[in-house]
């Protein structure tokens, strides 16, 4: 088979599309079928290489003009000469199709396009708004009808949308951390399923063959067709309160290898046609202890994609599938160019490294982990440079998908803060990784469902390089203690299994003109937590305390955002807890002289006794009635010298 | 003569309208320039000058919407505000959701918005169970403690929230009882009676806020109250609330809240009514002036949100459901990196559109509709608004040049842009809800609604446009046909299989009987009182509820058909049901309504076709980037009822101008309204 590798140009509104074909056992006959769509069809050639082939193709109000050119290490390697061109490209369907290269091992075939997009500034405006209000609506249709209070309360999930070609295109209000794992999801359901098909829709959350984040994490994908054919997709990603696997709540601290962390599903369809593949509920219905609500939340995650479709038709069929096509392009690139010139300002240079150490890994808790991040700037480039220590045996993997999404969001804030998300954003910005079998590069099966906890520290060190490179412009690192306590047991009044989670942070990093925010995380973490009244309501404890961690925000000029604190007291017998935190060890150091923040603590007062501290990973504790769980998350880095903090600050 | 005066504060204007009950007739219709940092002055003018007009016993009833309660917050001029929480939970307000929202990409997102400082927060020691059984009961020292160190702060006001209290309010009353002791001066706020519904953020946000708009906005209530009494002694005094009802000072007293949003909902209450008086059910009000669009759905009875935000801080107060968003005659066009872009920032009153001469030099909506020639290019207001069409032109230029097109493509493109922006506003009010906008009227209203109105009613298949009389002073209108409200509600999580509909029908009844009985303290005969349930309705396991009407409670199948009627309502809303869950009500409301009889306006009767009268000038209109008609221009006031008029043509009046689109049909009916077919089938 050709494969195609997409190498995008620096162009406006243009796209360097790089067509190798070169795999063994590729036969003769085969076509090379270049379908450019990203770029509506060939273009102009900087090069301006003699024997250009120039075409004009009027369809609807999109009036496109491009130019092909082959260069002459292509030809010479595929025997093309210039008057075949014109019989290789022909205008097909909405790009060009350009037939007649035989691949053979070790041949190449470059074809640089750069697309003049004439499109409208009014129809760029009114169809992206469009399509940016779609993907609000369906986040809004999901948070309204999924089950669990993970959705409900939480907001832990995502909607996106994306072109055929898998380039992510909007988002409704995301989870940062479910944005990369998505768009590579795609990618793999559009690899395995070219079979796909309207009222197909597939289902995924196997970290390793779709890079998820973890297991508990179910990802539904949806492709989008006019007529038959494949315009795009939407997909969702929805955190899970139960899929199984060794301890209620699934996403044991203590796991050592991905079998233990729930339930797999590789990519699989769960709707053809329009009909649920019933086979596949039961699968999940009998691996979960919570069927109702994680099924409930499934249902909602396919009926909102489904919802979608009729949503994405209406605009396709507005607008002209074409023009909608062209403006999704024509918005990434625009966010690749103001993401590039913005970088071009950064003083080159090399910036780092910055280091710092998760804890443990749940298993051995003598030994941390170290995490660092290096940077490079380079012209209007970004190059990341992450390193680790191996892989650990305990669940804070990390998969490199995740890692290098998110950083791609951090400079998007930094840099473009006022643009939207799309694919445009990842060009300019390049992350390398340690070899595999390394924590930020593991290697199947290592545990990875604290992932949360990894992709702090990474953004922690990937913002204080940041911070060398533009120190006004960024906040100290916050305090990448956010992490979860889940509870499971019977409900003594219903007698029902029930499974309890919630999501609780640390501070933000304290600002060049200002404090920290308190119970906030900078990035990664942006989910709502449950109401005492609602987790009393709900399930059998009670909510002793909720307040802010006195002191805990790292001192500076500005000191950072304050932890939280909750206890609970258990009121049913036989309550098993899962803790999945970190920081307990290190803290925020903030940045330029700052002193660090106070460390996260949890402890657990039994029997009337004195109360026991333990450690930020714990799996299937036991608590009794009448036990009290207190848990405090660390305070985000402070900015500055804390001796030239002004004295009205001081509190 | 009998007056009922409707009197609308906005920013910029006051409108008033008078209506002769005896007469049937509209007597006066006003605007005042309005003055925020006094608004009781612009109502002593107002009053000052209709007592001189009609003498002191013509004015029956004085209703007034304001955005004094709105301001408060907007500007941050509240009262000084405490804070008593349950002990151990100080911090619930400072800590809010832990949830970025919109700033979810932004590096330096803000944190809660607080209306006090930290050291204004208290704690007093008290437990309730999810039920509100006591489990700890209130430490009366304590509490009183936290009073005194509140009054030594120098708080104006006190707001109390603990945990569970819509459960039992024991314990906040209690509260109140000894702060009021402590402190008789004080406002005190207490979340069960601001928002006795569950989720602790929410509540104490809402409670702080109405102490915190409290003194203030109930010492306005008051005088406006007490200077309508001097000039018209036999009159009465209300205002409006966000739930488009009215209510009096002394309902206020305790929950100004409730006027958060009074500001809009009078055009829509007006709308229901023009609604009922000519037949017709579903109906889109769509008010544009010149920073925003209201827009609100109403099929059949208006819808209502119990939670909204007003700058970042989180309300729960019952509202009509009307979408808001900033486009209007002011919203600004500006180029960002190649895309057009229109509004939500605003040229406002000053200096206002480019055509207004005063020095503006963005181009506005406004700008585009005089290059279009949809708007005067020489005056607007009767005269009284001279316009620089050559400002206007010079204007839309600036944005034209650097996007390569040409002016009227610029300006085209501006309408166009904002015309879109209402268009996905008014989708998520209709199709995202399960209404079909095809089967409802749009009331068009505000200076700016009846003029752009016509760019999109065919894109989203909208049958009819009705624009009433003065359309611009069309929401002082709406305070006179509204009625006085009273509503309650509270969380009592009740699982409907095991429902027993005599225990349902008993919180119902409990409720309506309270609400009734601050009705009938308001003068009212019970037989003007009449009351509507619903209930917050659920999925076990969801977390937002649907609101569901409902009757009376006899038995089994009355909670089958309650049931019945949920899952219809949330298949409508979100396009799914699943039958065989179990349903919960989570929130029980009532409201009831005080009847005030309302103005009779006399239909008057078409005969034959009248003639259509001349024409008061030509003008050259733009409707597309290259379609360029010579339309003609009519006066509004000089059309009979029963005439017709072929688009396009262009009709004007004082507070208004109607842009009737080619293919459009526009027929005046009996009421004087101007009623507008955008698709005549012949």
């Amino acid at each position: 088979m050709a494969r195609f590798d997409e190498r995008r140009g620096d162009a406006i509104g243009g796209l360097n599309i790089d067509i190798r074909s070169g795999d063994a056992g590729a036969g003769l006959g085969e076509f090379l079928d270049i379908d450019l769509a990203d770029a509506l069809a060939a273009a102009r050639d900087q090069h301006a290489a003699p024997g250009k082939i120039e075409t004009l193709v009027h369809r609807h109000d999109v009036c496109l003009y491009g130019k092909a050119v082959i260069p002459e290490a292509a030809k010479r390697l595929s025997g093309i000469h210039n008057p075949c061109m014109s019989r290789m490209i022909k205008d097909w369907d909405y790009g060009f199709r350009v037939r007649g290269l035989h691949p053979r091992p070790g041949m190449t075939a470059e074809i640089w396009c750069r697309a003049e997009i004439l499109m409208n500034p009014i129809d760029l405006e009114v169809i992206y708004q469009s399509t940016l209000q779609i993907a609000r609506e369906l986040t809004l249709n999901m948070l309204r009808t999924g089950y669990s209070t993970i959705i409900k309360e939480s907001q832990d999930f995502t909607f996106a949308v994306f072109d055929a070609h898998g380039r992510m295109v909007a988002q409704g209000i995301p989870q940062p951390l479910h944005i990369g794992p998505l768009a590579a999801q795609v990618n793999e359901i559009r690899r395995r399923f070219a079979d796909a098909a309207p009222g197909d829709a597939f289902i995924v959350n196997h970290p390793y063959e779709a890079c998820q984040n973890h297991s508990t994490d179910v990802t539904i994908i949806t492709p989008l067709f006019v007529g038959e054919r494949l315009v795009g997709y939407i997909g969702n990603t929805a955190h899970k309160p139960d899929l199984g696997g060794k301890v209620p709540g699934t996403n044991a601290g203590d796991a050592t290898d991905l079998f233990q962390e729930g339930l797999l599903i590789p990519p699989m369809r769960i709707l053809r046609r329009g009909e649920l593949v019933g086979e596949l509920e039961a699968v999940i219905c009998a691996n979960t202890r919570t069927p109702e609500v994680t099924w409930g939340d499934v249902s909602a995650q396919i009926n909102t994609n489904t919802y979608g479709v009729t949503r994405f038709a209406e605009l396709f069929g507005k607008y002209g599938t074409d023009k909608v096509l062209v403006c999704w392009q024509a918005w990434m690139d625009i966010c690749e160019r103001e993401l590039r010139s913005e970088i071009a300002k950064v003083p080159d240079g090399r910036y780092g490294p910055e280091t710092d150490y998760l804890d443990d890994d749940g298993i051995d808790l003598e030994k941390p982990h170290r995490i660092s991040a290096t940077l490079d700037v380079a012209g209007d480039t970004l190059h990341f440079i992450l390193d680790s220590d191996v892989q650990a045996r305990g669940p804070i993997n990390l998969r490199p998908c995740v890692s290098r999404n998110f950083i791609q969001c951090l400079v998007k804030m930094v840099f473009i803060p006022r643009l939207p998300v799309n694919d445009g954003l990842s060009r300019p910005v390049q992350v390398s990784y340690p070899p595999e079998g390394s924590l930020l590069n593991p290697r199947f099966p290592a545990p990875v469902n604290m992932y949360v906890r990894p992709s702090q520290v990474t953004t922690s060190v990937a913002i204080r390089a940041l911070a060398r490179a533009v120190p006004g412009r960024i906040p100290a690192p916050g305090s990448a203690a956010g992490g979860s306590i889940s509870s499971a047991g019977r409900h003594p009044q219903s007698g029902r299994w029930y499974s309890q989670y919630e999501i609780l942070s640390g501070g933000t990093g304290a600002r060049p003109d200002g404090d920290g925010v308190s119970a906030m995380d900078e990035l990664v973490v942006n989910v709502m937590n449950t109401p005492v009244e609602a987790v009393e309501t709900e399930f059998p404890v009670r909510v002793e305390r909720y307040e802010l961690a006195q002191d805990s925000g790292g001192p500076g000029i500005f000191r950072g955002g304050l932890g939280v604190r909750r206890q609970w007291r258990a009121l049913a017998d036989e309550t098993v807890v899962n803790l999945r935190t970190d920081r307990f060890k290190f803290s925020s150091p903030g940045i330029f002289a700052a002193k660090p923040a106070l460390p996260s603590a949890a402890s657990l007062l039994s029997d009337g006794g004195a109360a026991r501290p333990l450690t930020s990973k714990v799996a299937g504790l036991r608590l009794k009635k009448g036990d009290v769980l207190t848990l405090q998350f660390a305070g985000g880095g402070g900015w500055g010298d804390p001796r030239r903090r002004a004295a009205e600050r001081v509190r | 003569m009998k007056l009922r005066v409707g009197i609308d504060v906005g920013g910029t204007f006051t409108d008033v309208t008078a209506f002769d009950e005896d007469s049937g007739a509209l007597t006066a219709v006003r605007k005042y320039v309005s003055d925020p940092a006094r608004p009781a002055a612009v109502m002593e003018r107002i009053t000052a000058d209709l007592a001189a007009e009609f003498g002191a016993d013509a004015v029956s009833l004085v209703l007034h919407g304001s955005t004094a309660a709105l301001n408060t917050l907007l500007e941050g001029k509240g009262a000084r505000v405490g804070l008593i929480t349950t002990c151990g939970f100080r911090d619930v307000y400072e800590i809010g959701r832990q949830w970025r929202g919109d700033d979810v990409f932004n590096i330096f997102a803000p944190a809660p918005k607080m209306l006090l400082t930290r050291d204004r927060i208290h704690e007093a020691r008290e437990r309730l169970d999810r039920a509100g059984n006591i489990i700890e009961p209130l430490d009366e020292n304590e509490l009183a403690e936290a009073a005194r160190r509140l009054v030594a702060q120098n708080v104006e006001a006190i707001a109390v929230c603990f945990l569970f209290a819509y459960a039992n309010p024991a314990h906040e009353r209690r509260a109140a009882d000894i702060i009021r002791e402590i402190a008789p001066q004080l406002y005190v706020s207490l979340s069960h009676e601001v928002n006795p519904e569950w989720r602790e953020y929410e509540r104490t946000a809402s409670t702080v806020a109405n102490a915190y708009i409290g003194p203030p906005v109930s010492r306005y209530l008051r005088e406006v109250e007490r200077q309508a009494q001097r000039r018209f002694p036999r009159s009465r005094a209300l205002m409006m609330k966000s739930d488009g009802g009215a209510a009096s000072a002394r309902m206020l007293e305790r929950t100004p809240i409730e006027t958060v949003l009074s500001g809009p909902v009078a055009g829509v209450i007006g709308g229901r009514h023009l609604g009922d008086l000519k037949a017709i059910e579903n109906i889109i009000t769509f008010d544009t002036g010149g920073t925003s669009s209201d827009m609100a759905v109403l099929p059949g009875r208006p819808l209502y949100k119990s939670e909204f935000a007003v700058a970042r801080h989180p309300l729960r107060t019952r509202a009509v459901d009307i979408e808001t968003i900033g486009a209007g005659g002011g919203s600004i066009a500006a180029v960002e990196l190649g895309v057009l872009k229109v509004g939500p920032q605003s040229a406002g009153a000053d200096p206002g559109p480019a055509c207004y001469g005063h020095g503006g030099g963005a181009a506005t909506l406004t700008d585009a509709l005089v290059a279009l020639g949809h708007l005067n290019p020489a005056v607007l207001l009767d005269g009284a608004m001279p316009i620089e069409r050559a400002e206007a032109e010079a204007a839309v230029a600036r944005v034209a040049k650097p996007l390569g097109l040409t002016l009227v493509e610029a300006a085209w493109g501006i309408l166009t842009v904002l015309a879109t922006n209402v268009t996905m506003a008014m989708r998520t009010i209709t199709i995202e809800r399960g209404y079909d906008p095809r089967e409802f009227s749009l009331i068009a209203f505000g200076g700016m609604g009846p003029t752009i109105a016509g760019r999109f009613v065919g894109e989203l298949g909208i049958g009819r446009i009705l624009v009433p009389r003065d359309p611009g002073t069309f929401s002082a209108f709406g305070m006179l046909v509204s009625d006085v409200q009273q509503n309650r509600s509270v969380t009592r999580m009740t699982r409907l299989d095991a429902a027993d509909a005599a225990e349902l029908e008993q919180i119902f009844a409990e409720m309506e009987e309270s609400a009734i009985a601050e009705l009938l303290t308001e003068k009212f005969a019970r037989e003007q009182v009449a009351t509507l349930r619903s209930a917050g309705m659920r999925y076990r396991g969801q977390s937002y509820e649907v609101s569901v009407p409902l009757g009376a409670l006899r038995g089994l199948p009355d909670i089958a058909a309650l049931a019945k009627r949920f899952h219809e309502a949330h298949r409508r809303r979100y396009g799914h049901m699943a039958e065989s869950e179990a349903v919960e009500i989570v929130n029980f409301q009532v409201t009831a309504i005080g009847k005030i009889p309302k103005p009779q306006i006399h239909e008057i009767a078409i005969s034959g076709s009248p003639r259509l009268p001349a024409p008061s000038a030509k003008r050259t209109v733009y409707f597309g980037p290259s379609d360029i008609v010579e339309v003609p221009v009519f006066r509004r006031a000089t059309l009979p009822p029963g005439a017709v008029i072929e688009g396009p043509a262009i009709i004007e009046e004082m507070t208004s101008t109607i842009v009737l689109y080619p293919t459009q049909r526009a027929r005046i009916d009996g009421y004087l309204n101007v009623e507008i077919d955008p698709l005549p089938k012949s």
